[in-house]
């Protein structure tokens, strides 16, 4: 292998275009081709190659592609990659459903040695790195419950958009954005085996899901309460974290647009109620806002280490990705008046 | 870059109480007439943050003069003693003495429970984001042996250095091999021995000669991607901007380098860190404000913040210092920074 890691972008959306900005400043990396269907504005600046079809730029001798196509298209993308021996970072979620994910699983085992990662991305949120780090620490006890919350407002073409129809997208917001909290209810507390759910079309005209409702508890009888929408007309995104002796919130969080709150906060209390009798209920809170989102950063440096070093994937792996969208799938599955809609 | 916002519900009196800190001005205003007034030159320096040498006078204190840096706004004292005269000073002084034996230890509990645990944690937690194992922990100058037992209950450290040439160290924390004690200024130290994770220096850079060579050499103890913790006064805190000259926390020797926001961003990127938490937790600077007016008629402070102060309650004074922690108007500052 090249000094540099030479790498393509397939998508060049807005997904494919964030990559192209980590990857343009990444001294490792040298973008060497971008693919889409759609050739880019005269004011979009490339400087690689542009090609129509992904067959010729895997063709190429990059030794990494960056896949950020729409679900329908992502598990072909990505064994095609993988059988030619490119190692791949694959936007989430991968693919549409659970069968896509195992057909790309099948894929990497039979290319070893290929690198494989996902875009799990609020992993490296600075506010959800700090909470981990403090949890892990033991300092607060073990963890009882845990909320989340992340919501979108939809929005005037929403329902033309490629998310919006389910032959392409798989499935609505839980596929699209509650992933993300299904992953990181994961980092926090591994897997969950019980489900209840109560899945929703209440607003939008399309034939996928706008609200998901889900309980989920795992072995450890630890419960993680969870709400996904796009009928959450002011953006939120919240993950409330309590603990033995406290509790940590994650309140907003650091997006291309900004809008998911006004910034990115983690606040972090411990419980009160044994010295002072006001602090009952209304504990001493610390909230440190971080400014900078660094999330796409750290997690492509992630996956040039692994490439470089021949580290196995450990954040975002293809087992992340399984565990994820098995969870998905057992959301949409515990409603039966919706799977028998 | 993170910046913290916390509550804590612990009076000025309860840190520095009114009648023992009033002595302590009057011994120290003594004290630095006989030990760096009258003994040697006066040295004129540029800006001890951004090395400016665009600045104004600005007023008096005990007989040595501060001036406003132009360009960052840094508060600083020029013409100031020299650097042996100022070292020696916190070492023999009698206000020195009178601060440990009136002031820190009166105000103990309170202390422990609002400064000297949550700085603990504070390091712990951030060192903890960054080293899986730390290794080392040194503490410069601290003067607060309370704090160090805080560090040591945490158990994050396999060695602990205190690198102090001012106080006595409390025997209890070098008897039991708890911290190993080198009785000597950072300057004097051989820094190839010492490759430090975590280095804290509490309030202590208002003091220092010279503030941009003591983070050079803290920074040389360090290991690359090892963490500086520091707090210090801000001149950019409400307190001090409103009350200015007449503010009791501004006086030498103890504040001659009150550096404001911007010169500490830009000292500490030249000094070759890179800044991971600036913060202005500070509780105290609308109560000091309330109690400077009250406590004297002929205060003059602007209408407005008189009329803020004294015709809205207390919901809307903590409201005020929050915006002012929010936006780094407190006149306390805490930072974290790390080697690059």
């Amino acid at each position: 292998m090249s000094e540099k890691t030479k790498v393509g972008i397939i998508g060049f959306g807005k997904m494919g275009k964030i990559r192209q900005r980590v990857v343009d400043n990444h001294p490792d990396l040298s973008l060497e081709g971008i693919c889409d269907i759609v050739s880019p504005k005269q004011d979009e600046s490339i400087n690689s190659k542009f090609y129509k079809s992904y067959h010729d730029l895997l063709k190429t001798d990059i030794d990494a592609v960056f896949i950020c196509t729409p679900n329908k298209f992502t598990p072909e993308i990505v064994i095609s990659a993988l059988n030619s021996k490119k190692h791949v970072f694959c936007e989430k979620p991968p693919g549409r459903d659970l069968t896509d994910i195992e057909n790309i699983i099948k894929a990497e085992q039979e290319n070893k040695g290929m690198k494989l990662k996902f875009g799990f991305n609020h992993r490296y949120h600075d506010s959800v790195i700090e909470a981990k780090s403090i949890i892990k620490s033991g300092r607060f006890g073990k963890i009882l419950w845990m909320r989340g919350v992340y919501g979108k407002s939809g929005g005037l073409n929403f329902e033309k958009q490629w998310r919006s129809n389910k032959e392409i997208a798989g499935g609505g917001i839980l596929l699209d954005q509650g992933i993300h909290m299904i992953d990181l209810f994961r980092l926090f507390c591994d897997d969950f085996q019980e489900v209840k759910s109560f899945i929703t079309n209440s607003y939008w005209n399309i034939d996928m899901e706008d609200n998901a409702f889900a309980i989920l508890r795992n072995k450890k009888h630890q419960v993680a309460m969870l709400h996904s929408s796009s009928t959450h007309w002011k953006h939120t995104f919240s993950l409330e974290i309590f603990l033995e002796e406290g509790y940590f919130i994650v309140k907003g969080i650091l997006s291309s647009t900004r809008s998911y709150g006004q910034g990115e906060r983690l606040i972090v209390a411990r419980r009160q109620f044994e010295d002072k009798s006001f602090a009952v209920g209304n504990p001493k809170e610390e909230v440190a806002y971080f400014n900078q989102d660094r999330s796409w950063e750290l997690e492509v440096r992630e996956f040039v280490e692994c490439i470089k070093n021949d580290k196995k994937v450990t954040v975002g792996s293809s087992e992340d990705a399984l565990k994820a969208m098995e969870l998905v799938h057992k959301i949409y599955s515990a409603d039966t008046k919706w799977i028998t809609r | 870059m993170r910046r913290v916002v916390m509550f804590d519900d612990y009076k000025e009196l309860e840190i520095w109480p009114s009648e023992s800190f009033d002595r302590y001005l009057k011994i120290t205003q003594k004290e630095v007439e006989r030990l760096l007034i009258n003994k040697g030159d006066l040295v004129d320096i540029s800006c001890p943050a951004c090395n400016s040498n665009k600045k104004e006078i600005s007023f008096n204190k005990f007989g040595l003069e501060y001036v406003e840096c132009i360009d960052c706004k840094t508060l600083y004292v020029s013409p100031r003693p020299p650097k042996k005269n100022i070292d020696g000073y916190f070492i023999d002084s009698e206000a020195s003495k009178f601060r440990q034996s009136h002031i820190v230890k009166k105000t103990l509990k309170g202390r422990i429970t609002h400064l000297f645990r949550p700085r603990a944690i504070w390091v712990a937690n951030l060192t903890e984001q960054y080293f899986k194992n730390p290794e080392v922990f040194v503490d410069i100058n601290s003067m607060y042996n309370e704090f160090l037992e805080e560090i040591n209950i945490l158990n994050l450290f396999k060695t602990k250095i205190i690198l102090n040439p001012l106080v006595n160290i409390d025997e209890s924390l070098y008897k039991e091999n708890k911290f190993k004690i080198i009785s000597k200024s950072i300057e004097e130290i051989s820094f190839d021995r010492i490759e430090a994770n975590a280095v804290t220096v509490f309030a202590v850079i208002n003091h220092v000669f010279n503030p941009e060579r003591f983070l050079r050499i803290v920074r040389s103890i360090l290991i690359e991607g090892g963490i500086l913790f520091l707090t210090a006064s801000t001149i950019s805190g409400f307190d001090l901007q409103v009350l200015w000259n007449n503010s009791k926390a501004i006086f030498p020797p103890d504040n001659i380098n009150l550096l404001s926001i911007e010169g500490i961003e830009k000292l500490l990127e030249k000094c070759g860190f890179e800044i991971i938490e600036l913060s202005t937790p500070g509780q105290l600077d609308v109560e000091l404000v309330k109690n400077a007016i009250r406590n004297n008629d002929k205060l003059e402070v602007s209408r407005f913040v008189s009329y803020l102060l004294n015709s809205r309650d207390e919901n809307a004074h903590r409201s005020l210092q929050e915006f002012l922690q929010q936006f780094k108007l407190s006149s306390h500052v805490r930072l974290a920074a790390r080697r690059k």
